[in-house]
């Protein structure tokens, strides 16, 4: 009878105990999990600087030296399950140095507006990965030698990216990668210049920082 | 109101002197007289109508400039340029004659200047071009005497190859050479005058000799063949 009642207090005193480990347990995993959700992305804004460099017979790699540019960037993430929406605005310049190829222009400011779709492959606690495909409007505005004319190129791009993103804190990331623009220009010209105007390759390298929205 | 912002939108639209997404190109071959080709020489495009007022080129009349280039060591161009809009027409100058610096060679000065006059529709964006010779540069030294010392007075002409040549593609015309014309009293001789001109060309000397009564004494017209960098010619009555 003695014995019995003794089994039967350890038996509770066990219970007791896991159940009380269990309860912590949760706790925990609730607490990491909260951590994990304050860590997890909504959205960013984000500052990169890049160098363009165009390559292939076509006439801003044949006719250009081109300036380190800026990209501002806005995307949404988990807008689909791990899919992101991604806007962009990119700026940079260049300076024609074979004016014989491209006609009187001394300089051009290229702008591009951007939008698409990204897909995030989280790699460990601090660092994703995020691919992304988008489509936009390139603009090349033309500062001409000896007079202050301007003129115009224009055309549409489509442009992979893909990004390392680090998270440093809970608000601020700092972000690396490399971008590949396929241009389409809209310029009319001689027949055997068409190709030479109307597309263009490049990739970037870049690196900025982003902050949590 | 409206029509303001209408009449400035216009004003705004017909000072485009240049079509925005458009490159007209074409192909140039310079080479001298003896069909030697010359590399270095520069190519200018200009979207204005008269092209004796581009020459010479200064820092004030720039502002038509559609494209630029040099030629290569074969004496070859692909020049690309900007498009004028169509009520702008195009003139071509091969080696223009050009403030310092302006250009990356400015005047090769050995050699004569062409311009090529294009007011041809360049819907298709190309223009076919000749090949364009140029001439070594000679220089005329011209001397007229009145040895004779008499009262007679001398009225005459120099034609002599240009400088500067001004070619029409569209109705054939040019502009190959430079009238000088002169009279001349006793009391103005001797007279001297250096003419720049082409080497390898003949220049032609007319003259009338008339006396105190206006009749004329002797006339004729003598040609001088340039073929030296310099040559003296002196005529004397």
């Amino acid at each position: 009878m003695y014995l019995n009642f003794k089994i039967i207090l350890v038996l509770l005193f066990t219970t007791q105990l896991a159940w009380t480990q269990q309860n912590t347990n949760t706790k925990e995993q609730i607490e990491t999990e909260q951590k994990q959700e304050k860590r997890n992305l909504k959205h960013t804004l984000g500052l990169s600087f890049f160098q363009p460099i165009y390559y292939g017979d076509n006439f801003i790699n044949q006719a250009y030296s081109l300036n380190l540019g800026f990209d501002i960037d806005l995307i949404a993430y988990n807008i689909f399950k791990k899919f992101t929406l991604h806007i962009n605005f990119r700026f940079n310049s260049g300076d024609v140095n074979r004016p014989e190829l491209v006609g009187n222009i001394d300089s051009s400011n290229f702008t591009r507006i951007s939008s698409g779709f990204g897909y995030f492959f989280q790699l460990n606690e601090k660092i994703h990965l995020l691919p992304s495909l988008n489509v936009g409007y390139v603009r090349l505005r033309n500062q001409l030698n000896f007079t202050e004319e301007i003129s115009r190129d224009d055309g549409i791009f489509i442009g992979l990216k893909v990004e390392a993103v680090y998270t440093i804190n809970n608000w601020l990331y700092l972000n690396l990668g490399i971008g590949n623009d396929f241009d389409f220009f809209n310029i009319e010209s001689a027949p055997q210049d068409d190709a030479f105007f109307n597309n263009a390759l490049s990739i970037y390298p870049f690196v900025g920082v982003k902050i949590k929205l | 109101m409206k029509k303001y912002i209408v009449f400035i939108i216009l004003l705004i639209l017909s000072c485009e002197d240049i079509e925005d997404n458009s490159r007209i190109g074409f192909d140039v071959k310079v080479t001298d007289q003896n069909s030697i080709p010359l590399a270095n020489i520069d190519v200018i495009l200009f979207a204005q109508d008269n092209s004796t007022s581009l020459l010479p080129i200064t820092t004030n009349n720039l502002e038509g400039v559609l494209g630029f280039g040099e030629t290569d060591a074969n004496g070859f161009l692909r020049l690309i340029a900007l498009k004028p809009t169509s009520n702008n027409d195009v003139t071509i100058i091969v080696n223009p004659v050009a403030e310092d610096g302006i250009f990356e060679n400015s005047t090769n000065e050995e050699f004569t200047t062409v311009a090529l006059e294009i007011n041809e529709e360049l819907e298709s964006n190309t223009i076919n071009l000749p090949d364009v010779l140029l001439s070594k540069i000679a220089n005329l030294n011209l001397t007229i005497n009145n040895s004779s010392n008499s009262e007679n007075r001398i009225r005459f002409s120099l034609e002599v190859c240009a400088r500067s040549q001004r070619l029409s593609l569209i109705n054939g015309t040019s502009v190959t050479s430079n009238f000088v014309n002169n009279q001349l009293f006793s009391q103005d001789l001797p007279f001297f005058n250096t003419l720049e001109t082409c080497l390898n060309s003949v220049a032609t000397f007319s003259y009338t000799l008339l006396d105190m009564d206006d009749v004329v004494v002797a006339s004729d017209s003598i040609e001088i063949p340039i073929n030296q960098n310099s040559v003296d010619y002196v005529f004397e009555f």
